[in-house]
């Protein structure tokens, strides 16, 4: 309880499956891109 | 998020949105709402847990993360949500994301 990352940090990476069942690995983007990584609730 | 998301692409930033439901759920309410970014089902949480996305038990639910992420991979910005609608603003995020671009 309480830990947050911190400013600065490199990101923890990490791969998934999207809904398009493309694999989405976090370090893609990296040389490339900004992400904005939204974590939610849920939808359903 | 979904109305600005030109505002993000036309800012070299590709929008990743994770979230505790299964892939099967998760693509039905893609397709239903026609999402333009990439919707991840988050198995078992782990990548949550890697983030420390605070789980609210009173709630029932985790509370809603937000990251910026620059193209080292550094975190830029971060926010904690300590309600289900705590979401900054876009344009805050896109405020940071200029920051970043502009170097």
């Amino acid at each position: 309880m309480g830990k947050k990352l911190t400013m600065k940090a490199i990101a923890p990476d990490f791969e998934l499956v999207d809904t398009q069942g493309n694999t989405v690995r976090l370090a893609d983007f990296r040389g490339k891109q900004n992400v904005v990584l939204v974590l939610t609730r849920g939808f359903v | 998020m979904r109305q600005d998301y030109a505002e993000f692409t036309a800012r070299n930033t590709q929008i990743l949105t994770l979230g505790p439901d299964g892939p099967n759920a998760f693509r039905r309410y893609w397709e239903e709402n026609g999402m333009p970014f990439p919707g991840l089902a988050d198995i078992r949480s782990r990548v949550a847990d890697l983030y420390y996305q605070e789980v609210n038990l009173f709630k029932l639910g985790r509370m809603p993360a937000l990251f910026v992420i620059d193209p080292l991979g550094e975190v830029r910005y971060l926010h904690y949500g300590d309600s289900m609608a705590d979401i900054p603003p876009n344009s805050e995020v896109l405020a940071v994301i200029d920051e970043i671009n502009q170097g």
